[in-house]
């Protein structure tokens, strides 16, 4: 069976169906991933209060606040495309599948940098 | 004249292919909460976003709040029952989208079977334990 | 011109690994891959293996990987995929190579016919005194489908197809859609009962590789979403 490598990229040139694809895939297995360390954070909680801000105000830092903006945007960028998918499933507005991926895109970045603005006294 | 029938696909059982190819039928549930769960998730992230962070800048940025997440912040607005709601939904539909979204990418690289009994089973087993650690967590900000 | 080719190589007799090769010869500036095959074959080395028959995209013998890009040999022209340097050239994904560039095309057709490719139509319902009649807008519609020349092309690109092989391919799917979307045929239930499946259906991403290389715009992404909207519609006992 001839199965290269980079069998799941048959053509050369990312397509936007495929470049479509994988975000979704990596953007997902990303957040799941968030999800977990999330839930584990905030779980903290049951060792007490003062515990738990102590904890928090460490990711208020400026770096974590643009990681988390960056979250956002990833959140944004997979419901987004999400979305897309969802009509593509039922055969609506099959034709623009690539405008719709761009504009997913381009949101997500309209969200992450507005993220970003909406706490910039904070920085 | 021959009668035309058009709509009616009557459910016949007509001799369809056999082979080691042949599909069975089954995922159909999986597939429709995964679009069912991701309809809500769009609908309660940003709920969740906004209200956890979002709301409280301006309190940060005047000194009302030392944090844009804290304690008591978290207990107060937890009183209310409707964000109770809010966020145990959040939690069941992002966790069983995350772990059946990372189902389906093991299945697309070609699990099934065994295998695929044995991820399923483990994954929500992983789910179950997530969200009963999930509602733990937030009766302690009442408690 | 000069058209450089690179060829994957694989002699199943020799024992040996797939290589690839080199070839230059002089083609007319409009030589398709097919035509630069036929000239490296006929003047350079005669064990070249490569299927082709009609040379004008309906046969779909002639499917292959142009520079990782599946395609119809036929209907490439080599200065659209040179860009000035070498065309590489390997058998269709997805499949096991029986030699050079000829790909085994049996687990394409098998999955084929995994979708009971005819018309499944019971008698004790219809009798029709002259032919069945179809309406012209389904025709139509039937006939973007039924264009399909089984050339895997679709099931080449598909990434899915390539990670899945238990993936039954859009292929298969949008021969599936076919018979669905047939007022002749009496079976539609129990089809989508079988379509409605993890590694059919619901394998498909929307990835819209098939729909953009298909030689014959099939579309077979339209095909498989309207598969999922029936489907959908039966499990919820809305589908007639």
């Amino acid at each position: 069976m001839y199965k290269p490598a980079d069998a799941q990229f048959q053509a050369r040139a990312l397509r936007t169906g495929t470049a479509a694809w994988a975000l979704q895939r990596l953007s997902g297995l990303f957040l799941t991933l968030y999800l977990v360390i999330h839930l584990i954070v905030i779980g903290t909680v049951v060792r007490g209060e003062t515990n738990f801000d102590k904890l928090l105000s460490n990711f208020e830092k400026t770096p974590f606040l643009i990681l988390d903006a960056g979250l956002v945007g990833i959140v944004a960028f997979h419901g987004l495309n999400g979305l897309r998918l969802i009509l593509m499933d039922f055969a609506v507005g099959l034709r623009f599948q690539k405008v719709l991926f761009w504009l997913s895109f381009a949101l997500a970045v309209g969200v992450f940098i507005g993220t970003v603005v909406a706490v910039r006294n904070l920085l | 004249m021959a009668t035309q029938t058009t709509e009616t696909q009557g459910n016949a059982a007509l001799p369809l292919a056999e082979g080691p190819w042949q599909a069975v039928g089954s995922g159909f549930w999986a597939w429709l909460l995964q679009r069912v769960t991701a309809i809500g998730l769009v609908v309660l992230l940003p709920i969740h976003i906004v209200i956890n962070h979002l709301v409280n800048i301006s309190k940060v940025e005047s000194g009302a709040l030392p944090g844009l997440v804290v304690f008591s912040n978290v207990a107060e607005r937890l009183e209310t029952p409707a964000y109770w709601v809010v966020d145990v939904l959040l939690l069941s539909f992002a966790l069983y989208h995350g772990l059946n979204g990372a189902r389906n990418v093991l299945m697309d690289y070609g699990l099934r079977g065994t295998g695929e009994k044995v991820v399923t089973t483990g994954l929500s087993l992983l789910g179950a334990v997530a969200f009963v650690f999930g509602i733990v967590a937030l009766a302690s900000f009442i408690d | 011109m000069e058209a450089k080719i690179r060829v994957r190589r694989y002699d199943p007799t020799a024992d040996g690994k797939p290589e690839y090769e080199l070839f230059t010869v002089e083609m007319p500036h409009s030589a398709t891959v097919l035509d630069t095959l036929l000239a490296t074959r006929e003047q350079l080395d005669g064990s070249l293996g490569f299927r082709c028959a009609c040379r004008s995209a309906i046969c779909g013998s002639c499917a292959m990987r142009v520079n990782g890009e599946s395609r119809l040999a036929c209907k490439t022209k080599i200065i659209d995929v040179s860009h000035g340097g070498t065309v590489t050239l390997e058998p269709l994904a997805s499949l096991p190579t029986l030699k050079d560039l000829i790909a085994d095309m049996g687990p394409f057709y098998e999955k084929i016919r995994a979708i009971t490719p005819w018309l499944a139509t019971d008698p004790a319902k219809r009798a029709p005194a002259r032919e069945y009649l179809v309406e012209a807008a389904r025709s139509t519609k039937l006939s973007q489908f039924a264009a399909c020349i089984q050339c895997g092309v679709c099931y080449s690109a598909c990434p899915i197809v390539a990670i899945d092989d238990r993936y039954l391919g859009p292929a298969a799917l949008a021969k599936a859609y076919r018979f669905c979307h047939d007022p002749r045929d009496d079976a539609r239930s129990e089809r989508l009962s079988r379509l409605a499946d993890e590694h059919a259906l619901w394998r498909c991403h929307t990835i819209f590789s098939c729909a953009e290389w298909c030689p014959k715009n099939v579309n077979p992404t339209e095909a498989i979403q309207n598969l999922k909207k029936l489907a959908l519609l039966k499990r919820l006992r809305l589908l007639r």
